[in-house]
């Protein structure tokens, strides 16, 4: 598999399948037995790799531990090189784009909420300006605020051209960032392509609000079968319900 | 070999067979032991240690559980060596070695090595769960008032603590992956160490506290409890405490040293 800048890629699959070793194969936490890992066409060097792609991993609050947000952020940034003025600018940059309250940067990591230490952390992430982000099951533990905040957060970060792998069991949210989907099972690539070609594939997991357009598609309904968001499941079956089916 | 400092390996020998509290007495008595003995009774105590050792058929790193006090050992040995006054053998730049440096070095080394081997051998041939009913049944007179807590309390939480080790090695190895790759190792080593500990005490304690009130809403007293299998002395284990007496006692005044002048 590849991964190009500028692209966001869903990584998906049952427990067990290798999805998190598959990340720490991504920055060097593993070696590989076969094969080989390559970033920017370069050979894998441990602590070039380090700089170069970063991580935030499931239980990523468990790693706060400065004194104050502010801290925290800049730990990364400043453990690879970076003056203060430039650690400054930095994690000026990550708060923004990451839609945390200034009010908080002089809090302690520990007095915030569960969703508020997530997002400190991936702000910490987005401060050390990596080529690559990996996210391991990004949305587990944040508020409904921040899940609808995450995929504007990894819009904007696609848009500075980074390539960002997104791994996750949250079906829906992962279509709803990922244009590209790759599923995994026993350690082996199932499926890697499109969104819409994953959604009408019938042999790999659906989100349920899928498999329901789906069956109502195959029953004769004139609604989209490649459907993942709730919001416009609703807008085709209202559609339906008002007889506009040309809109739908 | 076991991977870890003082664990415990599973076997069949006459030490593994032998009744918990045995071995805790017998190696509490030995304990007391080393710390009355001179050089030559710690020689012939190594060897007493040499013939369990072979008993109980396990193959300890005997030199291995030695290296995390190792430094401590060779600074203690030095000290000695050059701060003790008395019959001077070498001279090198002004600080002497004498006799009685090197005899009073090797019998503190001496004590600590036996200590810590005999230590090894306890926690080698016992296993956690015999270890935890072993101080639970020989604590349990002194249950109440004098310890402020009961035996079969102090018993939960130590094997408690025993069962999240590999727990909290596991958590540490997770957080110090994750500091990994947000560039530790890089610069500051102190920060560093900072950035595993404050994480690592974090998640003891939020663990504790959930096992806590988990143990609670299930009911969780604290009070007596039978055991499935309760200890009990058998032949063998009066036979070697009566061994373990008779050693302490014919050893208790083996005072006879090396050297006749040497007296400390």
């Amino acid at each position: 598999m590849c991964i190009k800048p500028g692209e966001i890629v869903g990584l998906t699959g049952p427990v067990g399948a290798g999805k998190s070793t598959l990340l720490r194969l991504l920055v060097g936490l593993l070696e590989p037995d076969k094969g080989i890992v390559q970033i920017d066409g370069c050979p894998f060097h441990v602590k070039k790799v380090r700089e170069m792609v970063g991580v935030l991993f499931q239980h990523s609050s468990r790693q706060l531990f400065e004194k104050t947000v502010y801290d925290d952020i800049a730990f990364g940034p400043s453990n690879f090189g970076f003056d203060r003025r430039d650690i400054e600018r930095q994690v000026n940059k990550a708060v923004n784009i990451v839609g945390l309250d200034k009010s908080l940067l002089e809090a302690s990591p520990f007095g915030i909420s569960g969703g508020e230490q997530k997002l400190v952390s991936l702000a910490g992430i987005v401060a050390q300006s990596p080529r690559y982000m990996v996210l391991d099951e990004p949305f587990a533990g944040l508020d409904t605020k921040g899940k609808t905040r995450l995929p504007h957060i990894l819009q904007t970060l696609q848009n500075m051209g980074l390539g960002i792998i997104v791994i996750s069991h949250h079906l829906d949210k992962l279509l709803g960032v990922a244009p590209r989907i790759i599923y995994l099972r026993d350690g082996i690539i199932c499926f890697d392509g499109q969104r819409q070609q994953y959604l009408l594939d019938d042999s790999l997991p659906l989100p349920p609000i899928t498999a329901l357009m789906k069956r109502l598609h195959a029953r004769g309904l004139p609604v989209n079968p490649a459907t993942f968001t709730v919001k416009s499941a609703i807008k085709q079956l209202e559609y339906l319900e008002t007889g506009d089916v040309d809109n739908a | 070999m076991p991977d870890y400092f003082l664990s415990f390996v599973p076997g069949d020998s006459f030490l593994h067979k032998l009744d918990p509290r045995t071995k805790l007495i017998a190696t509490m008595l030995t304990s007391i032991l080393i710390f009355r003995l001179h050089l030559t009774g710690l020689v012939l105590l190594f060897a007493f240690f040499i013939v369990l050792y072979d008993l109980s058929s396990v193959r300890i790193a005997l030199l291995r559980n030695l290296r995390p006090i190792a430094p401590f050992l060779i600074l203690i040995f030095i000290f000695q060596l050059f701060l003790i006054p008395g019959n001077i053998f070498i001279d090198l730049y002004g600080f002497s070695a004498t006799t009685e440096g090197l005899f009073e070095g090797l019998r503190i080394v001496g004590r600590f090595i036996l200590l810590i081997q005999f230590a090894s051998l306890l926690t080698a041939t016992t296993s956690p769960a015999h270890m935890t009913a072993g101080i639970e049944r020989l604590l349990r007179p002194l249950s109440g008032k004098v310890l402020g807590a009961t035996s079969f309390e102090i018993a939960t939480m130590m094997s408690l603590s025993i069962h999240l080790v590999p727990v909290l090695n596991r958590f540490l190895k997770e957080v110090y992956q994750a500091q990994l790759c947000r560039g530790l190792g890089r610069q500051k080593r102190i920060s560093g160490l900072v950035s595993l500990a404050i994480p690592l005490l974090r998640g003891a304690f939020r663990m504790m506290d959930d096992i806590s009130m988990g143990m609670e809403s299930r009911c969780y007293q604290g009070n007596y409890r039978t055991s499935l299998f309760e200890l009990k002395m058998k032949k063998n284990d009066w036979i070697a405490l009566m061994l373990v007496f008779v050693l302490l006692l014919g050893f208790w005044n083996l005072n006879i040293t090396l050297i006749p002048s040497y007296q400390i």
